[in-house]
């Protein structure tokens, strides 16, 4: 799994003991996004962890994919989150979600880290990697960012059987011994879990667009 | 419950493709008969895949934001926001002290005697300091302050 259980959930090692819609401050707190960044605009460093802790992983993801190397995709999460940390007053949810602003932060960055290779690459005569816009041109990026943004909204209980077997990649008797959940309770939340998913995300895909 | 409510729970796993050989079976059987289970299973493969998608891409980077560039930037605006507070803290201690002197100059002044005090430094504003004295100059009040 390539995520390894880690990225929009809680990583493993830092949350020792703070089980997935746990109790404690687990990042699977049910503060919207929206909610923390205006904590981050007064100052909140809990709320910008907090936050990290959902989307760094798709970011640095992202980062891998479009930047193609480890490092530099560590610079695009920090670059993209002191962004955050820095313009979280400009943020405004009437216009768009979290997710889709963050989005739009991590393409932007990433492809000025682009241009900025582009610019030594040309040097030395090679051709450019990928221009201001074309960071998306399937929107394939976004949508992604939009399902981390829908499962962040679900339920602890929904997230927690998701997270388990999508980014844990735990079988369903995995989830059952681990949560003491009997298996048949584990299967029928698993459905009720994918249900509210994709609720999620059509609601999402209906409020949309202002920004994106 | 009936048979189409447990297959129907069955759903989930099934698009995944977690169940037990047997289960599938009879899910796959139901799903040929029943139109309103077909319709929930598209819509569940759809957040199935989207999930799977997410899951490939989402990885941890190795750092935390306090750990770099983000905990610098943290680190700024904390800095700025303590010498914002202390600076506030020390205006205010001045004006006190100004206002105070200046209410007093009438009594300190009258007898043509010099009134002088030393700011000293507080919890909340520990860079303060600075000395203030009043006195008369040619039956003028000289209010003089040092911070």
């Amino acid at each position: 799994m390539p995520g390894g259980g880690r990225g929009i959930i809680c990583p493993e090692g830092r949350r020792a003991g703070a089980s997935v819609g746990g109790p404690g401050r687990a990042c699977m707190d049910r503060v919207a996004d929206e909610v923390l960044v205006r904590r981050v605009a007064s100052g909140d460093e809990e709320a910008l962890s907090n936050l990290y802790d959902r989307y760094a992983g798709l970011v640095y993801g992202t980062g891998k994919r479009l930047l193609g190397d480890r490092e530099t995709a560590e610079e695009l999460v920090q670059d993209v989150f002191t962004s955050v940390w820095r313009n979280s007053a400009d943020f405004d949810p009437a216009r768009a979600h979290f997710a889709t602003w963050l989005y739009r932060i991590t393409r932007n960055r990433a492809t000025d880290q682009v241009r900025r290779r582009n610019a030594r690459v040309r040097v030395v005569g090679r051709e450019p990697l990928l221009e201001r816009g074309e960071a998306d041109p399937s929107g394939t990026l976004s949508r992604r960012f939009d399902v981390a943004a829908a499962l962040s909204r679900l339920s602890p209980v929904h997230r927690e059987i998701l997270v388990l077997a999508y980014f844990r990649g735990l079988t369903q008797r995995e989830i059952s011994e681990r949560t003491n959940m009997p298996l048949g309770t584990v299967k029928s939340r698993t459905t009720a879990a994918l249900r509210a998913l994709r609720k999620t995300m059509s609601i999402d895909g209906d409020r949309r667009p202002v920004d994106d | 419950m009936t048979e189409h409510q447990e297959l129907r729970n069955l759903l989930g796993p099934y698009v995944m493709g977690s169940l037990e050989a047997r289960e599938d079976r009879k899910v796959e059987g139901h799903l040929r008969e029943c139109a309103r289970c077909r319709e929930e299973a598209s819509g569940l493969r759809l957040a199935h895949e989207r999930l799977l998608d997410l899951a490939y891409t989402t990885e941890f980077p190795p750092l935390k934001p306090e750990d770099r560039a983000v905990g610098a930037a943290i680190s700024h605006r904390q800095r700025l926001r303590r010498t914002a507070v202390r600076a506030a803290v020390t205006a205010a201690f001045v004006f006190v002290l100004v206002v105070f002197g200046a209410i007093l100059v009438p009594d300190l002044s009258g007898g043509g005697a010099l009134a002088s005090a030393t700011l000293t430094p507080t919890d909340l504003a520990p860079d303060a300091g600075g000395h203030i004295s009043i006195g008369d100059a040619n039956g003028n009040t000289e209010v003089s302050l040092k911070a």
